[in-house]
């Protein structure tokens, strides 16, 4: 049975939840026999050259995406492409929809928390801040007595 | 307390024990005469019940006399049997004696037991009934086996079977006791009914007692079990984070001025000497000195320097006891005096972590005092406000620093420099400061993380570089001359680290956030802590992907 594949390239980093993604073509091909859906194995009847710069590929009828993770040339028009699902992308809805304690992140961050990765260099600086007044206005005789006027 | 063992693959429960309440409650139950049916047969011992179709049941009064068995289970005895509402056979007559038997009402039947032998086995069968009907024998659902109705002539088992009837939605059952003595082969019929609700309610107890053990109680077996188990606590705090502000107190009212035994001049120099030359002169009047003093130089209680102004009377001749010196001096007006050194606003430079201990640190250098090491974190981000209460009559100086409007610390020394008059005053200044000299000046006090070998492992994190640097003291006690010899104006000692970061690290690894909410509502580089992944189609394996990723850190 054949299904639709889009082949694309993926712009963006693999840990990216919304990929940018650049179609390149849609191609019919075949699931290989016994292979996982988060895995798979697809056999595509084109040159391996239709995929060169491919790096991605959609296949909705598995309702998933995935990577590309090998190309490898069967014959000269038969072409078996390896994949490993894309997590992060396939279920982005879901995802984003879900909540969690965040530990790091780029934008909403209180910096009053230890961040147990921060570097700093050996040599600190040393400040000295003086105070408004100090005993400058001079010194003064006190004489004690016994006795009093 | 009641033990319950389920046989496997049965519904059937067996007691072995039961605890006196139980059988209170048991016998309770049972003594109720409700009439279920009618039992007609048999009509003599050894009679195969099966063949009496028609049996009537009812429930019947417990009359056991348990000293009458012996060599028989004594807990079976004394529990079961009453509970199974044994009645009993007259042996006596061939046919049982329904004594109380009444067909019309009651239903009660009672029957007598002999006893004969000294070995009694007790023997259980069970049938299935339908509507009150004998219906089947149920030998072949007995956990520990039935015997056959005609006991007559057959081999004794050496066995006791008990079972316990159960309610299924179409039928019960009734049990049948019946004893069988070894000695003469015969039968020996005893009876138990019940009727289909005390069936019921046995059957609803045993089955909440069903695979009950219970075990070892905690306060016999556990050692520790009298120090207590683990509980719920906490949460209970106020969150009451008020404070009341501690002042800089004035100084000291009661002064010595206020004793007439002592008066403080403030002499300037040329009034010193004139004075000096007073006391060495002929017109000093001795005789009426040596009246109250032996020597005229210990009228003089001290001459001292001071750092301050003092505050100041209207001028005055100098009177040695009861001497006129002539000398004019200004007197001063309070033995204590108050220097206000003035505020410091000690701000965030990164407002964040790094701005508090142990990554900055902070000293104090006090004049007449010394450097002293103070907590960052009382100071940093407030109003830090110096104070030295001064007395001028010994010198000693109490530096208070308020830290946002409250004293935090407070650090004693002494300003005063003394000015020796007699020889025994020169000997005491300068052995008091030698033993300054001699305390603590420029001590290294090694703190920190004696582990330096680990500094080459561990590279340049904040914490480690803080940890591995050795504390100094800057200065040893600066009190008396020596502090007039040092630094006169307080200040405030940061060591603050220098931050060593790459160009937009918080794209790359973010900042810490323990923010929890929607992941949607985040953006950039995010790590996860904790997420609740749900309303998802993945599957099992791609779920344990996302939250791996989520938690080695994705971008959204």
């Amino acid at each position: 049975m054949s299904f639709t594949c889009i082949l694309q390239v993926n712009q963006s980093d693999d840990n990216k939840i919304g990929k940018v993604l650049d179609t390149i073509t849609t191609l019919e091909g075949v699931l290989k026999d016994e292979c996982s859906l988060m895995t798979p194995v697809i056999r595509f009847e084109y040159p391996a050259s239709s995929f060169a710069v491919a790096n991605y590929m959609s296949i909705p009828v598995f309702n998933r995406q995935y990577f590309i993770t090998d190309i490898r040339s069967i014959t000269a028009t038969i072409t078996e492409v390896s994949l490993k699902v894309d997590v992060l992308d396939t279920y982005a809805s879901d995802i984003l929809a879900c909540t969690a304690i965040v530990s790091r992140n780029e934008n909403r961050w209180n910096l009053y928390l230890d961040d147990g990765t921060f570097k700093t260099y050996s040599n600190p600086n040393i400040l000295t801040r003086p105070f408004p007044s100090g005993f400058n206005d001079g010194f003064y005789f006190i004489l004690a007595v016994a006795g009093d006027q | 307390m009641a033990r319950v063992y389920t046989i496997p693959s049965t519904n059937w429960l067996f007691s072995a024990i039961i605890s006196d309440e139980e059988y209170n409650y048991f016998n309770t139950l049972l003594s109720s005469t409700t009439v279920v049916a009618n039992y007609a047969g048999p009509t003599s011992i050894g009679d195969d019940i099966i063949a009496n179709s028609s049996l009537d049941l009812c429930a019947s009064t417990v009359f056991v006399n348990v000293e009458e068995y012996v060599d028989l289970p004594i807990n079976l005895v004394r529990h079961i049997l009453p509970l199974l509402n044994v009645v009993y056979l007259n042996e006596t007559s061939a046919s049982y004696h329904n004594t109380d038997y009444d067909v019309n009402n009651g239903r009660k039947v009672r029957i007598r037991s002999r006893y004969y032998q000294t070995i009694v086995n007790l023997l259980l069968s069970s049938y299935y009934l339908y509507n009150d009907v004998i219906v089947s024998n149920t030998n072949s659902d007995s956990p520990f086996g039935t015997y056959g109705t005609r006991a007559t002539g057959d081999t004794t088992p050496n066995r006791i079977s008990i079972s316990i009837p159960v309610i299924t939605e179409d039928y019960n059952r009734a049990m049948f006791l019946f004893f069988y003595t070894a000695s003469n082969g015969n039968l020996e019929l005893t009876k138990f009914i019940v009727t289909s609700t005390d069936l019921t309610r046995l059957t609803d107890y045993f089955n909440g007692l069903e695979g009950i053990d219970p075990g070892p109680t905690p306060s016999e077996d556990d050692p520790y079990e009298p120090g207590g188990e683990t509980d719920t606590g906490g949460g209970t705090g106020d969150f009451d984070n008020t404070s009341v502000d501690i002042e800089i107190p004035q100084p000291p009212t009661l002064t010595v001025d206020n004793t007439g035994f002592i008066s403080l001049y403030s002499p300037t120099m040329v009034e010193l000497r004139a004075l000096a030359s007073y006391l060495w002169s002929s017109s000093f009047d001795i005789d009426t000195f040596k009246k109250i003093f032996s020597d005229p130089i210990s009228t003089i209680l001290g001459l001292t320097i001071v750092p301050v102004a003092p505050g100041l009377d209207a001028s005055r001749t100098v009177i040695l006891g009861n001497v006129d010196t002539g000398v004019v001096m200004q007197k001063v007006s309070n033995q204590y005096i108050r220097f206000d050194c003035g505020t410091l606003n000690i701000t965030e430079y990164w407002g964040g972590y790094l701005d508090y201990s142990p990554y900055t640190r902070a000293e104090i250098y006090l004049p007449f005092i010394g450097t002293k090491p103070i907590n960052i974190d009382d100071i940093m981000g407030k109003s830090v406000h110096l104070v030295y209460n001064i007395d001028l009559l010994s010198g000693a100086c109490c530096a208070m620093l308020s830290c946002g409007g409250t004293v935090l610390y407070s650090f004693v020394g002494q300003c005063a420099s003394s000015i020796p008059i007699t020889g025994n005053d020169m000997t005491q200044v300068i052995n008091g400061i030698l033993s300054v000299v001699g305390a603590g000046a420029g001590a290294f006090v090694a703190t920190g993380n004696p582990g330096i070998s680990a500094m080459a492992a561990v590279g340049s994190l904040a914490s480690n570089v803080i940890n591995m640097k050795s504390h100094v003291e800057k200065s040893g006690s600066l009190g008396g001359t020596a502090g007039m010899l040092g630094v006169r104006t307080p200040y405030l000692i940061l060591t603050r680290p220098k931050q060593a970061l790459p160009a937009a690290q918080n794209i790359y690894t973010g900042y810490p956030s323990y923010i929890s909410g929607m992941l949607g509502d985040f953006s950039g580089y995010t790590e996860v802590q904790t997420v609740h992944l749900r309303d998802t189609s993945a599957t099992q394996e791609e779920k344990a992907e996302i939250e791996r990723l989520l938690k080695e850190g994705v971008i959204i």
